[in-house]
């Protein structure tokens, strides 16, 4: 608050810690606009659905008035996927995973528009392949169904 | 409209005969609303009864069974918007599309390694559920050929796209008996393909330009006799697709809008890898109940098979293992003992890691309902006493040589208990994290 930034109030895939945080911050005097909620981001076969349906709830219960639950919300995609086997393991050790090199892009890439559906507004990213084709994906769902 | 648990009462008897198995028809009709149980189990209900009811349990989204006996998929009846409200029930299919304009010849591998893939994870098999056929060439015999391989070759249930319906004909003509998913009724040709529907007892797809067009084209097929149908409202920006996805399945479920009250079929081809992908993701998340892929390598296969299976997870029935001793590596009487809970997702990181660590052991899963650690220990699952039972009950004391029982480090604080529980044993407390279980290990082996 002190030198005016933003904070990413994390909490551990809950919804009812996440909206104790945001009136701890609210209560401290933390401006509205400076908080952005983390629900702490599960990588696909990792808690994937946990972290997607806690922000599916978050966000209904924002748009229909909870003034407590409606900030922008922040995932972690990135290092979520690269801590996982699956992301990183040799294709000569799991033949079914297919190609290494494409295999964490895609991972990545998948945990990622899963939990833009979700209602992520800020994701960050590590793989320049995957930070590509986000930003591709977000521009052509931006520009709507015409 | 779901009838309420008073709505359905009132058109009981009222007698509280009890030979529903219920004590009274109150208790009775808020059952049938909670649609845990059916008319059917009252001998007395009236004709009004059945039918008022009888309407109001009619799935809001049509269940469509595709493919033979034995390998029949079934997608549609689902009640939720939001997976959390209850769960998603159908697994959407992956459908693997071929075309006739190939020389089959070089098609026969692909249609092979099809039928293989089969994914392990978690426990599960996770595989491609149908194959489409896609009769490019427009002409008959190709179409047929190609059908007639890919059934056969693979077993699985087919989705014949045509727009031939010479070819349709002798494509189903074929596949008689099989219920493929017929590729397409068109404003333009709905009474043909109708009946072609109906000749070969198939299920069709319906596919308009519009909304709108597309409920008029169901509205026709249903008055024709056909009720199996999938909606197909084909765009090329997967905005668009997201954004029918939800009318359709909004529509169906909390306006009862019957003509869109169907399953629906996205189609993730013609792309590169990485947009394949990242489309088919929006198309499971966002009720597609079957997603058209065209692209067999593993590493675009492997996210979309997880996802599936994360997403049509029950969120109140996590996925567990069988509680009991499971050897890591080969383990010997002096080799260390881990405990941990049975939720599917604990199990298969901590037993990883461990294989990992070249460091032999024993993992003795607890009972936990499927919960986590730290959840099983909060209610009350993953206590002193009852990992003390789990050991006792596993025989595994008679087998060692050295009583040493590690525990996660998230409840360090049960070890007290723990000793108590189990006299003769030395708790030593473990990582809190999975990955720092190698490290751990192979320090203390010297002990």
């Amino acid at each position: 608050m002190g030198y005016n930034h933003a904070v990413v109030a994390q909490s551990p895939i809950d919804v009812n810690m996440c909206k104790q945080l945001n009136i701890l911050l609210s209560n401290m005097g933390v401006p509205p606009e400076k908080i952005v909620i983390d629900p702490n981001t599960g990588a696909l076969g990792y808690g994937l659905e946990y972290t997607y349906s806690v922000m599916e709830r978050i966000r209904t219960s924002a748009l229909m008035g909870d003034g407590m639950l409606a900030w922008p919300m922040l995932v972690t995609p990135g290092h979520e996927v690269a801590r996982t086997k699956e992301s990183r393991a040799p294709e000569s050790d799991f033949p079914q995973w297919g190609k290494g090199p494409e295999r964490g892009a895609l991972l990545e890439i998948a945990t990622a528009i899963s939990l833009l559906n979700a209602g992520a507004d800020l994701l960050v990213l590590y793989h320049p392949e995957a930070a590509r084709t986000v930003g591709r994906k977000i521009q052509e769902m931006a520009q709507g169904s015409e | 409209m779901a009838l309420t648990g008073l709505q359905i009462f009132k058109l009981l008897p009222k007698t509280n005969c009890g030979e529903c198995a219920v004590p009274t028809c109150m208790a009775f009709a808020m059952k049938l609303a909670a649609k845990s149980v059916d008319l059917a189990a009252c001998p007395y209900a009236s004709e009004e009864a059945r039918k008022t009811v009888g309407a109001a349990s009619k799935p809001p989204i049509r269940l469509v069974k595709i493919g033979p006996p034995g390998s029949e998929v079934a997608i549609g009846n689902e009640t939720v918007m939001f997976r959390h409200e209850k769960t998603f029930v159908h697994p959407t299919a992956f459908a693997m599309a071929f075309a006739d304009d190939q020389p089959l010849s070089g098609l026969s591998h692909s249609i092979a390694e099809a039928r293989e893939y089969c994914l392990e994870r978690v426990g599960e098999k996770l595989r491609l559920d149908l194959i489409l056929a896609d009769n490019v060439s427009e002409a008959v015999a190709p179409f047929v050929a190609l059908v007639r391989t890919a059934a056969g070759a693979t077993g699985r249930g087919m989705i014949l796209r045509s727009d031939n319906p010479e070819a349709l004909e002798a494509a189903l003509q074929t596949l008689d008996g099989q219920r493929p998913l017929i590729h397409a009724a068109t404003p333009a040709n709905a009474e043909s393909i109708a009946a072609l529907a109906l000749q070969y007892k198939a299920p069709l797809v319906a596919r308009a330009a519009t909304l709108d067009q597309l409920a008029e084209l169901t509205g026709k097929l249903a008055g024709l006799g056909v009720k199996d149908i999938v909606l197909d409202l084909p765009a090329d920006n997967p905005a668009a697709i997201l954004q029918n996805n939800t009318v359709i399945r909004k529509a169906a479920l909390k306006n009862t809008y019957e003509p869109l009250g169907y399953p629906i079929i996205n189609f993730a081809t013609g792309r590169d890898a990485a947009s394949a992908v990242a489309d088919a993701c929006t198309f499971i998340c966002k009720y597609a109940s079957i997603v058209v892929l065209d692209r067999m390598e593993y590493e675009a296969l492997l996210p979309l098979m997880m996802l599936r299976q994360n997403l049509y997870t029950d969120p109140q029935k996590p996925i567990q293992v069988e509680p009991k001793v499971y050897p890591v590596g080969e383990p010997g009487p002096a080799s260390p003992v881990l405990t941990t809970s049975n939720f599917s997702l604990t199990y298969f990181l901590v037993s990883g890691e461990l294989e990992n660590s070249g460091v032999p052991a024993h993992l003795v899963i607890v009972e936990t309902e499927g919960m986590s650690v730290l959840t099983a220990w909060a209610a009350g699952k993953f206590t002193g006493s009852r990992i003390a039972a789990a050991v006792k009950a596993s025989g595994i004391e008679g087998r060692l040589t050295a009583r040493r029982l590690i525990i996660p480090g998230c409840v360090a604080q049960i070890s007290g208990e723990l000793e108590e529980a189990l006299p003769g044993w030395e708790v030593l407390v473990g990582p809190a994290e999975a990955v720092d279980l190698g490290p751990y290990l192979k320090r203390n082996a010297a002990r």
